[in-house]
């Protein structure tokens, strides 16, 4: 039975659970080797993209039509996608609030400027460890810690706003650094993407990495420190704090394909933009048990019964499993 | 059109430059164009007049006109 709160969001009613987001991975290529990558592009894992200009442009359409109001273009790096100004292009950038994650690496200051002349409003910047030889190390090469300080100012300077995106987990929680890290964002006025380690992608099997109830109050405490921390499911209706929204209720994932993804950690597919309307692979999708409905855990990052259960199957980013075998499938 | 010639013609293709550059001096984020995002515009531009396919380990390396032809030839291209 279709959800009729679903209905009602994507015909233009109630707001606060309709997909407000879209995350666009047009190309998977990456240019860093990193271990935990829930793409698998540091496994080399670029496949063969058939998304097209025009897909996208017909994706942006449809999107902001039901009302989506994010745009957030990843990869892969999105910098290394040589498609990536003409995907701004059509897109239409007004439309929405445009982002792009990058690990930093070629964000320049001429790249900066090109991409707030593109309309990008937002950049997130990929962040693992909290000193440069050990964000270098667990992304496989050297310097990119510090090419990814100096991507902040860049974007900063070109007048857009400036993330770091952080995957938290059980192994860095609570550990001074990220309170430091958390400071000293705050002094540079740089706010937080508090992205739940998860196992899946490169990191799959690694149930040890999810954080536990401990770990999660701390990421509340941080805030203290800097309040443009946000993550994915703290209450959306708590207009105190800065949300982020959880992929599985309030956003959409689109993969090189086409493939319509509910969350970049579990891996399954809703449907192909080349065959079926978004719509209609949404009303389908987030009519499924787990989605749609916002939950105190994250599914893929705190939830191990359902990491277990469901994150164990064979399937990835790139070869994502259709969402009717991978419920049947447990 | 010789492999050279083709490599070269390339560049300028992809660059938008005219035949007073001197393409052999060039070298990655050395002109406007030739940032991250020309480079896979380059890279695309290669794969598809040499019909060779780069490995991404290729594609960081490939830093200036020279090294790109070394890449090449690795791949099978003859430059001689």
């Amino acid at each position: 039975m279709i959800d009729i709160k679903i209905i009602t969001l994507l015909g233009g009613g109630q707001k606060e659970f309709a997909p407000w987001s879209v995350i666009l991975n047009y190309d998977n290529k990456c240019n860093l080797k990193c271990q935990h990558c829930f793409t698998k592009s540091s496994l080399g894992d670029y496949g063969k993209p058939t998304l097209t200009i025009d897909d996208v442009k017909n994706l942006a359409d449809q999107a902001d039509e039901l009302g989506v109001y994010e745009f957030d273009i990843q990869g892969g790096e999105p910098l290394m996608n040589k498609d990536l100004f003409k995907i701004l292009e059509v897109i239409d950038t007004s439309r929405f609030y445009t982002y792009i994650t990058t690990n930093g690496w070629f964000l320049d200051e001429q790249m900066a400027q090109k991409l707030a002349d593109a309309g990008v409003d937002k950049v997130d910047i990929s962040i693992d460890s909290f000193t440069p030889e050990e964000h270098d190390k667990f992304r496989g090469r050297k310097g990119v810690y510090e090419r990814a300080m100096k991507a902040a100012e860049y974007v900063q300077k070109a007048g857009m706003r400036a993330y770091f995106s952080i995957t938290v987990g059980s192994y860095n929680a609570q550990s001074k650094e990220l309170e430091d890290f958390t400071k000293f964002a705050a002094s540079k006025n740089i706010g937080i993407v508090v992205n739940c380690a998860s196992p899946s992608g490169a990191w799959k099997g690694n149930y040890d990495i999810m954080m536990n109830d401990e770990d999660s109050k701390k990421i509340e405490e941080l805030r203290k420190n800097n309040p443009e921390i946000i993550r994915d499911n703290w209450n959306i209706l708590n207009t105190k704090e800065l949300v982020v929204g959880c992929p599985t209720v309030n956003f959409f994932y689109i993969n090189p394909y086409g493939d319509v993804l509910p969350c970049v950690y579990i891996h399954t597919t809703m449907g192909n933009i080349k065959e079926k309307p978004l719509k209609e692979i949404l009303l389908n999708g987030f009519n499924y048990k787990y989605f749609n409905t916002l939950t105190d855990k994250c599914l893929s990052g705190e939830n191990k019964e359902f990491a277990k259960k469901y994150l164990s199957q064979n399937a990835s980013v790139m070869s994502p499993v259709p969402i009717e075998e991978f419920f049947e499938n447990n | 059109m010789t492999n050279l010639e083709k490599y070269s013609s390339t560049y300028k293709k992809v660059f938008e430059l005219d035949d007073s550059i001197d393409v052999t001096t060039l070298t990655f984020q050395g002109i406007p164009l030739w940032d991250s995002i020309g480079h896979m515009n380059l890279i695309a531009s290669l794969e598809e007049a040499f019909n060779v396919q780069f490995e991404i380990d290729d594609i960081i390396d490939l830093s200036s006109y020279e090294k790109g032809k070394e890449i090449l030839t690795k791949l099978g291209v003859d430059f001689n």
